[in-house]
């Protein structure tokens, strides 16, 4: 074990993975969230109390998600190697640790924002559809608005989630603060890099939270 | 405030009842003559530990194997007596084990076997065709990350700084062939080869990924210094059943078994 100065702990390795953790919970976030809002849309539309239920449709969407939400993350990632290095050029580096984040973090938004869809009374939908409107008016009017706050709230989860997720990233050469924390703290045995970098990201997480609950009151 | 000092008073008292349960255990262990033995070690060296276990029986011990994940797991389990022995680390990530978390857990030796390490290739034959600015994977670990650092040193990569034991890409001193290094779990350095240069890594994952052994363009010179032994708790190194363990893993048997199941990536330590 090499004892590294605070110098060193912090110009060397919070700062570089900083970034990188940034950048990552960013463009995922992003990503995930802009499929993951699709995702939840396609399933609500098909859902049994959906605006067009279709059985198959459902079941097929359901297990899709299932089957990827159970995979454990770093299996995931491995299984999806050669997609990853068809689409992003390499296996190393953040850039591609951005699809399996993104494939992984897509069915958990998904679900989440479904269930956010879910809570909007039916009631509501007939009525809107009474007078005239059509399948797309009622998302974009009528479901949308009514769950702004709650899909607020499951973003923050799930940007929450991304950024735990990242950490496993780091395994394909991701890095990041949560990747630092397991090379130079865990797998070195150096407690004190390692609970710096964890205390690091309970920052960023209660950070996240922060932000997410300001959003949240403000749309309220 | 009365109910949380109670429950913590319970706590308190739970746990001296269950150190006490332990420290008898530790007893009459130390008086009665050993009979059953539980060997931990991974699924990947499952069949090396195998190659013993007939002989171990023959001597009268029951034997108990258990598959676990990590060296660390490991550790853990022999410093709560759920194990007896483990064979898996070797004794650089042993003793930097035991320097990190002030622990005593000893190393058995003769060694069982030695890991073989290397520089792996699919693009250049030669570690000198290696041209500046170089993708360089290495393994994240501490240990496999110090030995791809020392081998980068050998081969005139880079210069680290003096003294340093145990390495990692933070020691660098000068970047003469400014490699660009990337740090992947050891699992997965062989499998990243093609969007990199190079990758350091042992021997052996180039043989579980089915590497053709043509694409290791350099060899280590330091196997010597990375034994794998099998891992004990310091008070039983000097045991009976401890030296009956290495008298049944330091056969004929087990080193013509070592020379098949690794093919050369890891060779007999005895």
């Amino acid at each position: 074990m090499v004892d590294y100065s605070w110098n060193v702990i912090i110009f060397q390795i919070i700062f570089p993975s900083m970034g990188v953790t940034l950048l990552m919970v960013l463009c995922a976030t992003v990503l995930a969230c802009l499929l993951g809002f699709c995702l939840a849309i396609a399933l609500f539309w098909v859902g049994k109390h959906g605006l067009s239920p279709n059985e198959k449709c459902y079941a097929t969407l359901n297990i899709v998600v299932s089957f990827i939400r159970s995979f454990p993350f770093i299996i995931l990632a491995i299984s999806i190697l050669p997609i990853t290095r068809f689409i992003t050029g390499s296996v190393i580096g953040w850039e591609s640790a951005l699809f399996p984040l993104t494939v992984a973090a897509t069915p958990f938004m998904g679900r989440i924002f479904e269930n956010c869809f879910k809570e909007v009374s039916l009631d509501l939908i007939d009525a809107a559809r009474s007078f005239g409107a059509t399948n797309l008016q009622i998302v974009f009017k009528i479901l949308i608005p009514a769950t702004l706050p709650s899909i607020v709230n499951g973003g923050v989860l799930s940007v929450i989630q991304i950024l735990s997720l990242t950490t496993i990233a780091g395994t394909l050469g991701a890095g990041g603060i949560g990747a630092s924390a397991l090379i130079y703290g865990y797998q070195s045995f150096n407690d004190k890099i390692m609970y710096t970098l964890v205390i690091v990201l309970f920052v960023l997480v209660l950070a996240i939270q922060l932000l997410g609950d300001y959003v949240y009151k403000r749309i309220k | 405030m009365k109910k949380i000092v109670m429950l913590l008073a319970g706590v308190a008292c739970s746990m001296l009842l269950f150190s006490g349960c332990s420290d008898d255990k530790s007893k009459t262990s130390a008086t009665v003559e050993k009979k059953s033995i539980t060997i931990a070690t991974t699924a990947l060296a499952m069949p090396e530990v195998e190659l013993g276990i007939e002989d171990l029986k023959k001597r009268g011990y029951e034997v108990n194997i258990k598959v676990l994940q990590d060296a660390t797991t490991m550790c853990k389990a022999i410093e709560n007596g759920e194990i007896d022995v483990a064979l898996h680390p070797h004794k650089p990530w042993m003793d930097s084990y035991n320097s990190g978390n002030k622990t005593d857990i000893a190393m058995l030796t003769p060694y069982i076997h030695k890991n073989t390490f290397g520089l792996f290739s699919k693009k250049y034959t030669k570690a000198d065709e290696i041209p500046d600015g170089a993708k360089i994977i290495i393994p994240q670990d501490e240990s496999n990350m110090a030995r791809s650092l020392f081998m980068m040193e050998q081969l005139n990569f880079i210069k680290l700084k003096a003294g340093v034991t145990s390495p990692t890409d933070l020691d660098i001193e000068s970047n003469a062939k400014n490699v660009k290094i990337f740090k992947i779990h050891v699992h997965q350095v062989i499998a990243s080869l093609d969007d990199a240069d190079a990758a350091f890594s042992a021997t052996l994952f180039a043989v579980s990924n089915k590497l053709d052994p043509k694409y290791q363009i350099a060899t280590s010179q330091d196997a010597d210094k990375f034994g794998v032994g099998f891992i004990i708790a310091n008070k039983n190194k000097d045991t009976k059943w401890a030296k009956d363990i290495l008298a049944s893993y330091t056969t004929e048997k087990v080193r013509e078994g070592i020379n098949v199941i690794y093919k050369g990536s890891s060779i007999p330590g005895f």
